[in-house]
């Protein structure tokens, strides 16, 4: 089969669930009509390529969804599904008309304040883009059997309890973006292979920022996702490294969609709402200025980081922080802040993998280079990304 | 869906069935099941106020003792049952309760009666 198949179901099934749901098939129903689908789809489309692989998914899943209502009539206590049984040979659904609204309502169902705060990115995470228990858990440090539970129970009060898919009223608006925020941004910069994580959640925020212009923080993740992406060419060195923002050549960022990034920066600005996703934003466009000046505002980006700290202090923004006061001020300075960073955080010192990577840059740049060394190979044990490890050997010859 | 709304109340709420508050709190309760009742959500023949806590028995296997069941500050004060579309909505409608900071409301659906 095409490579290309699977990351098309991948990006089907979140659209395909939603309408599902829309068109009134519980929850738990429509995950088991969409999973079979997908079993079909990868049995079928090697002798048999769809010409729209979209519709051919929803009109299986569909199918496959009032069998199963039919096999079971006790568990369809919401609309009478028989009226709009599908007959043979149906024209296939479009499903292109229902968008975007459909999956934004499925992003809406999953972050309800009905369900339990810890299971909604996963359930998102799991509905929207169908990665596996297994590896959500991993994504959230929990065991899988655990993640397992709190997935089923959440499907089964979301069916049970009558929680129905539908977009926030304009009171509620505010507090419930919040947490589809969150799941995006998760969603965004998880690391994991398989599915276009990245462009999934670069489409939903930006759609998400279309329908509600007037919330800040949508527009500024929107504007943080849209700085990221810019940058996606110039990541990535020949031999695969990672290159961080500062060594990378900047003629391979796409000047579209900083420009992008930028619009959606202005008009959050204009709102008057400061949050953690126009920060980084900002932070992400103070970097940009080497366009113009040939190097950022490293002062600049400090005071950004102070401010984001006060919105979301974590401590990846914190080490941050120190890596622009390195800029800023030099190896010294960022070594005493590093070092008040450890003794505050005692149980993170070591292993933190950020913080032992900026203390071998400031090590290196004081010319210490054994024990820059030292803590580079340190770094390298606490990485499964090959792309970060082979830039660490490379930097520090460790 | 059919829900349950389950009122919660603390026991200054109780109090004010007795006080010289009374009267607002039974106007506003009153005020409520109408609007419930004029909306066409109300299932009728279901639900009631109850008396307060010190009044319940507790029947456990054999033993019989003083109750409530749960030894907390807020008690059962009463329930009704609607028929909306969606929780969202059940929700709205335990936000126009008159049950106070302190109390709060359960949403529980009703259990569907087995199909033939």
């Amino acid at each position: 089969m095409p490579s290309g198949w699977e990351s098309q179901i991948t990006a089907a099934r979140g659209k395909v669930l939603a309408l599902l749901l829309h068109r009134g098939i519980d929850i738990v129903a429509a995950e088991d009509a969409v999973a079979i689908a997908i079993v079909s789809a990868l049995e079928q489309w090697r002798s048999h390529p769809p010409a729209n692989p979209e519709a051919w998914l929803m009109t299986v899943a569909w199918r496959k969804a009032l069998d199963l209502r039919r096999s079971d009539r006790r568990s369809s206590p919401l609309t009478d599904l028989e009226s709009v049984a599908a007959p043979e040979n149906e024209p296939m659904l479009d499903i292109s008309d229902h968008l975007p609204d459909e999956r934004l309502r499925l992003y809406f169902l999953c972050t309800h304040p009905a369900l339990e705060p810890t299971v909604q990115c996963p359930l998102m995470l799991q509905l929207v883009t169908g990665m596996t228990v297994e590896q959500i858990s991993a994504l959230y440090l929990v065991p899988a059997p655990t993640m397992a539970q709190r997935l089923v129970r959440a499907k089964r009060k979301i069916r049970d309890a009558g929680i129905q898919p539908r977009l926030p009223s304009a009171s509620e608006v505010h507090q419930r973006v919040p947490p589809v925020l969150d799941a995006l941004y998760g969603l965004y910069f998880s690391e994991w292979q398989g599915i276009d994580s990245p462009h999934q959640a670069l489409e939903l925020a930006e759609i998400l920022a279309d329908l509600l212009p007037g919330e800040a923080e949508c527009l500024g993740l929107a504007a943080l996702i849209s700085f990221c992406e810019s940058r996606r060419d110039a990541r990535q060195g020949p031999r695969g490294e990672f290159i961080p923002l500062d060594d990378q050549d900047q003629r391979g960022w796409s000047l579209r969609e900083i420009e992008r990034a930028e619009s959606y920066l202005e008009r959050a600005a204009k709102l008057q709402a400061m949050g953690r996703y126009q920060l980084e934003a900002a932070i992400q466009s103070a970097h940009t200025q080497r366009l113009r000046q040939g190097s950022p505002s490293w002062a600049t980006i400090v005071r950004l980081y102070d401010r984001l700290l006060m919105y979301a202090p974590t401590a990846g923004f914190a080490i941050g922080r120190i890596g622009a006061v390195l800029k800023a001020e030099g190896p010294a300075a960022a070594i005493v802040e590093l070092d008040r960073f450890e003794s505050l955080h005692p149980e993170v010192a070591d292993s933190f993998q950020p913080c032992l990577v900026t203390r071998a840059h400031c090590l290196w740049q004081l010319g210490q280079f054994e024990e820059a060394k030292t803590y580079a190979r340190r770094a390298l044990t606490l990485t499964n990304s090959e792309s970060e490890q082979t830039y660490l050997r490379m930097k520090f010859e460790a | 869906m059919t829900y349950s709304l389950i009122f919660y109340e603390a026991p200054a709420d109780f109090q004010k069935r007795e006080s010289a508050e009374a009267g607002a709190y039974w106007g506003a309760w009153s005020a409520y099941i109408d609007d419930l009742s004029d909306s066409d959500v109300l299932v009728r023949g279901v639900g009631a106020g109850l008396q307060p806590p010190d009044t319940a028995t507790v029947v456990r296997g054999t033993q019989i003792h003083d109750g409530p069941v749960a030894d907390t500050r807020e008690q059962l004060g009463g329930f009704v049952a609607i028929n909306v579309e969606s929780l969202d909505e059940a929700i709205a409608w335990a936000k126009k309760a008159p049950v106070s900071a302190e109390g709060a409301v359960e949403i529980r659906p009703v259990l569907s009666p087995p199909q033939e």
